[in-house]
């Protein structure tokens, strides 16, 4: 076997600068699948190798569109993913009195800095509760955006089933997470 | 076989137009799902979660004020589509083109993605695949080249990898429970969907499943052998479509971003010559 055929002594001995690059990419590489960070460009890349357990009960969020149950499946799969992926951070911050779940990463990253700097980076990383409120009136918005409808009301209902013997169970049991009226 | 050898990817430039207009491609799938900025436009949330570069941005502000200006997400949005047909046409000639291009693309990428909160991978793919056009030299052009086709053999043996280490590929008939979940808004809204369909056979005999999810990690692992030849990057291109296109079909994953790296094995396949 010839070691100078291989890329990383051909890229060492033509471009040193691209080595270097390609040394720190690896690195880094390493870093954080090892911290389990996602970081652009440096992504961990461990889709569905989590072990998943059957859970007793198994819960949909549902949007309804003036009393109607929008078929999230008909829209296209970006729509259906910004709607439920927004919804569920406003949910968080929203259940969490207003207070932005990522304020604990961000005291974790800037304890060493300053105060004034520790302040800048929260305003700027975390949502607001002014920015919490907001998001419903953006919500009925994008919904009639995405449904080509004009609007009255739309209801968030966290939907509780069952999976038994190959078919799933509605236990006729809902939740209201949120009720916007135009 | 005999037919993609035929593919006439001989060249730089030919190479250049099959991945930009690969790219064009996407945008226009992108533009049919609403998944540019003005779509979003005005969203009040942020979600950077622990990405260091959507922090880095949203420190220096730049997000929450494209989103905040119609004029700006517009602005972004059209600069996208014209740089890349700009790159379609000269990207070989002038990779400052191409330069410019990337810069628009991981700002478009950031703040669309911070605002929609979610965190696709396929962004750091797309990235690699238009490094090689930043180069001016033909030589750090091939040298580059060559470390992106590595970077997706890395996406696909690490993703094997990840899923013996955290275990699920050691307890594959659980891959059952794991399309329970990814389906629960198919089944109930449209239990007819082609992907509910092949799901459920899975999800009532969790052996075909458990097989289904063990070939898949074959697969993925199988892309090891891309570090050692290139004699097999046809095998793997095509490895790459089925891949795609089944878990497209099978899951509602959407991975056809990552294609645009495979453009790369067919690539390499036909430009031995260039071998050092």
């Amino acid at each position: 076997m010839s070691y100078s055929k291989w890329y990383i002594i051909r890229l060492f001995q033509q471009n040193k600068i691209l080595f270097s690059f390609v040394c720190i990419f690896i690195f880094f590489q390493f870093y954080f699948n090892k911290k389990q960070i996602h970081s652009f460009p440096w992504f961990v890349w461990d889709m569905y190798s989590r072990i998943e357990t059957k859970p007793d009960t198994i819960t949909q969020t549902a949007f309804y569109v003036d009393g109607k149950q929008l078929d999230i499946t008909s829209i296209p799969i970006w729509e259906e993913s910004t709607l439920l992926h927004t919804f569920n951070m406003y949910y968080s911050i929203q259940s969490n009195n207003y207070k932005d779940p990522i304020e604990t990463s961000v005291k974790k990253r800037t304890k060493y800095l300053p105060l004034n700097m520790q302040n800048y980076i929260a305003h700027q990383i975390q949502n607001s509760e002014a920015a919490v409120r907001d998001y419903p009136r953006w919500l009925i918005r994008y919904v009639e955006k995405i449904t080509h409808k004009n609007i009255k009301q739309v209801e968030v209902r966290k939907m509780y089933y069952q999976y038994q013997n190959g078919k799933i169970k509605d236990l006729q049991r809902s939740e209201l997470l949120l009720k916007i009226n135009k | 076989m005999k037919y993609l050898q035929r593919i006439s990817i001989h060249d730089k430039v030919t190479f250049a137009k099959v991945v930009f207009a690969y790219y064009i491609l996407l945008l226009l799938f992108r533009w049919h799902s609403s998944a540019f900025l003005t779509n979003i436009f005005a969203q009040p949330l942020q979600s950077p979660g622990a990405d260091n570069a959507f922090w880095l941005s949203h420190i220096i502000g730049f997000p929450q004020y494209i989103i905040q200006q119609y004029w700006a997400s517009l602005l972004l949005d059209i600069s996208l589509v014209v740089f890349a047909i700009a790159c379609f046409f000269m990207a070989t000639k002038k990779p400052v083109v191409c330069i410019v291009f990337i810069i628009i693309y991981i700002t478009h990428r950031i703040t669309l993605e911070s605002y929609a909160c979610s965190h696709t991978k396929s962004m750091a793919a797309i990235f690699m695949a238009f490094l090689p056009f930043c180069c001016s030299k033909e030589r750090n052009f091939y040298l580059t080249f060559e470390f992106s086709r590595f970077f997706l053999l890395y996406i696909m043996v690490a993703s094997a990898f990840f899923k013996m280490y955290n275990g699920m590929a050691l307890q594959p008939n659980l891959f059952a429970t794991t399309l329970i979940n990814q389906h629960i808004d198919v089944a109930i809204n449209q239990p007819t969907n082609i992907s509910y369909q092949i799901a459920s056979i899975l999800i009532k005999y969790p052996i075909i499943a458990g097989i289904s999810y063990t070939a898949l990690v074959i697969v993925q692992a199988f892309f090891i052998i891309g570090f050692f030849t290139k004699k097999i990057d046809i095998i793997l291109f095509i490895l790459l479509l089925c891949f795609t296109i089944s878990t497209y079909l099978l899951m509602r994953i959407y991975n056809f971003d990552i294609i645009i790296l495979g453009l790369f094995l067919l690539f390499s396949a036909y430009n031995k010559k260039h071998e050092h």
